[in-house]
């Protein structure tokens, strides 16, 4: 064992488990709970390497109930996943760390990302889960037989997870066939690999491409127009619920705020200003309460993207004497707004580092990319 | 802090014996336990915890049930140079921690153990 290729960290570590290294015996001993304890507050990419050392640490790292608990405090503290789009260049991309894989090049990110699990689906019907931390990913079987191309533009897919079954679900609104006026539903379970159809009234409701998306406790919830169209994840049933007419048209994203369902929307009267209500179940009714103002760019509400957890909305926008977009992380405890420039169209989402890996999960391999001027390029970067 | 509170005798593993109050004592949820199931004697024996570790070991518990339950400042910065030692010292103490079942001890060794080899790295 080297200590260039794993350097002095390894060592120090490996020492203490009480091996004969190097024909010396050290006398402190490390059982796997201590050694558990220690891997848990170490980074993914670490641990990654961490695993090629011994068959100890191999064991430990590889149990799925520890890969559990590391997800957990992994989703405490959530950062953004960016990833520039090759497509957009033309500008100089700034700091990257991983290659953006080119299998996914013609590719969208689909909703969020949970438990470090992505969700990519591209024009030809192709979807894919990935997990960038761990480099491996899989492609999903086919929902549908071949349709023609236009009908593939107005496929709605949605991604989400039930955290009862432990199952990554991948819902997708189709038309079959031209003279379909309302969208049938696939629903992909990870646990099965396969899909299973069915149709719902409710799909009359989803206008256009539905809007945005999210996970709350167990059941996904889409923005279309003045309503929420919601999907028990587990029970894969479909529902609605209204949102208040006062909301109005001028309403951000729908958000995960601190396990409650969350709509930013500005009013205009008496309450002037944007504020954040929730929906939350009070005394066994589902109601929406006004949950906090937010004081960053009260003119405009489009900037909001997401709750990244510990007080900070993030965002994006374009600010108008400027032609970059800029990411937005605002504080609601100290009402304070910080930028950062970002020079490339890009997807960002919020992440968690984690070493989550289902099943049929296969390795990506490292595959550069190239720009349009023929320089080698990596793609795909994750800040703090 | 009562003015008769009762003292624990802890024996170390080279067979040094220490004094300590017992709400310090009762800080390792594994003493607490013995204590309170009368599973031990007038002399509670410690034989994976040597004396030097142990001493320290006594030295965290009493600043942290002495201080002031608001001072935070001040138990972080004792924290951060506690743990600001010799790494098998370091590996000692999370060891007598998770021994004594300290959990806040055992978060804070484990966390510098883990910066450590971070940095390392």
């Amino acid at each position: 064992m080297s200590q260039r290729k794993y350097g002095i960290g390894f060592l120090f570590l490996f020492d203490s488990i009480g091996y004969v290294y190097k024909g010396k015996k050290f006398a402190v001993y490390l059982p796997e709970e201590l050694l558990t304890n220690i891997f848990l507050r170490l980074g993914v990419n670490f641990l990654l390497r961490c695993k090629s050392v011994c068959k100890t640490w191999l064991s430990v790292i590889s149990n799925p109930l520890f890969v559990e608990s590391q997800l957990r405090r992994a989703l405490m503290t959530p950062t953004l996943l960016i990833i520039d789009y090759p497509r957009a260049a033309g500008l100089p991309s700034t700091n990257i760390v991983n290659p953006f894989p080119r299998l996914f090049e013609k590719c969208n990110v689909v909703s969020c990302s949970y438990n470090g699990i992505v969700c990519l689906c591209d024009d030809n019907d192709a979807i894919y889960l990935w997990n960038p931390s761990i480099g491996k990913f899989k492609k999903l079987p086919p929902a549908t037989r071949n349709r023609p191309p236009c009908l593939l533009r107005y496929d709605k897919v949605v991604f989400g997870y039930d955290s009862i079954s432990d199952d990554y679900k991948v819902l997708k609104m189709v038309y079959e066939n031209s003279k379909d006026f309302m969208r049938k539903v696939y629903v992909y379970s990870t646990k099965t690999d396969s899909w299973r159809r069915f149709e719902d009234r409710i799909m009359r409701k989803l206008n256009g491409f539905g809007q945005t998306d999210i996970v709350v406790n167990g059941v996904l919830y889409i923005k279309s127009g003045s309503e929420l169209i919601t999907f028990d994840l587990h029970r894969e049933v479909f529902g609605l619920i209204r949102v208040p007419d006062f909301f109005g048209k001028n309403m951000s994203n729908v958000l995960d705020f601190e396990g409650s369902v969350g709509i930013v929307f500005k009013s205009v009267g008496d309450a002037e200003g944007i504020f954040l209500w929730t929906l939350d179940d009070v005394s066994g009714q589902m109601q929406w309460t006004k949950k906090l103002r937010i004081n960053a760019y009260p003119g405009s509400l489009w900037w909001l993207y997401c709750y990244l957890g510990a007080g900070l909305f993030f965002g994006k926008m374009v600010p108008d004497h400027d032609m970059f977009i800029h990411h937005i992380l605002y504080d609601y405890e100290t009402e304070e707004t910080k930028l950062h420039v970002r020079e490339n169209v890009c997807a960002t989402v919020k992440y968690a580092k984690t070493l989550v890996s289902l099943n049929g999960f296969e390795p990506l391999g490292n595959m550069p990319t190239k720009s349009i001027t023929g320089k080698k390029r990596s793609r795909g970067s994750s800040i703090d | 802090m009562a003015s008769e509170s009762k003292m624990i005798m802890l024996r170390s593993s080279n067979n040094e014996v220490f004094e300590v109050e017992e709400a310090l004592a009762f800080e390792s949820q594994t003493i607490k336990h013995m204590i309170e199931h009368d599973c031990a004697d007038t002399v509670i024996p410690l034989p994976k915890v040597s004396s030097n570790i142990l001493a320290k070991v006594i030295e965290y518990c009493k600043k942290h049930v002495t201080s002031p339950k608001d001072d935070n400042n001040e138990l972080e910065s004792f924290d951060a140079e506690f743990v600001n030692i010799d790494k098998n010292v370091l590996f000692g103490l999370m060891s007598a921690a998770n021994y004594l079942n300290i959990k806040s001890f055992l978060d804070l060794t484990s966390q510098a153990l883990a910066d450590i080899i971070e940095e390392k790295c």
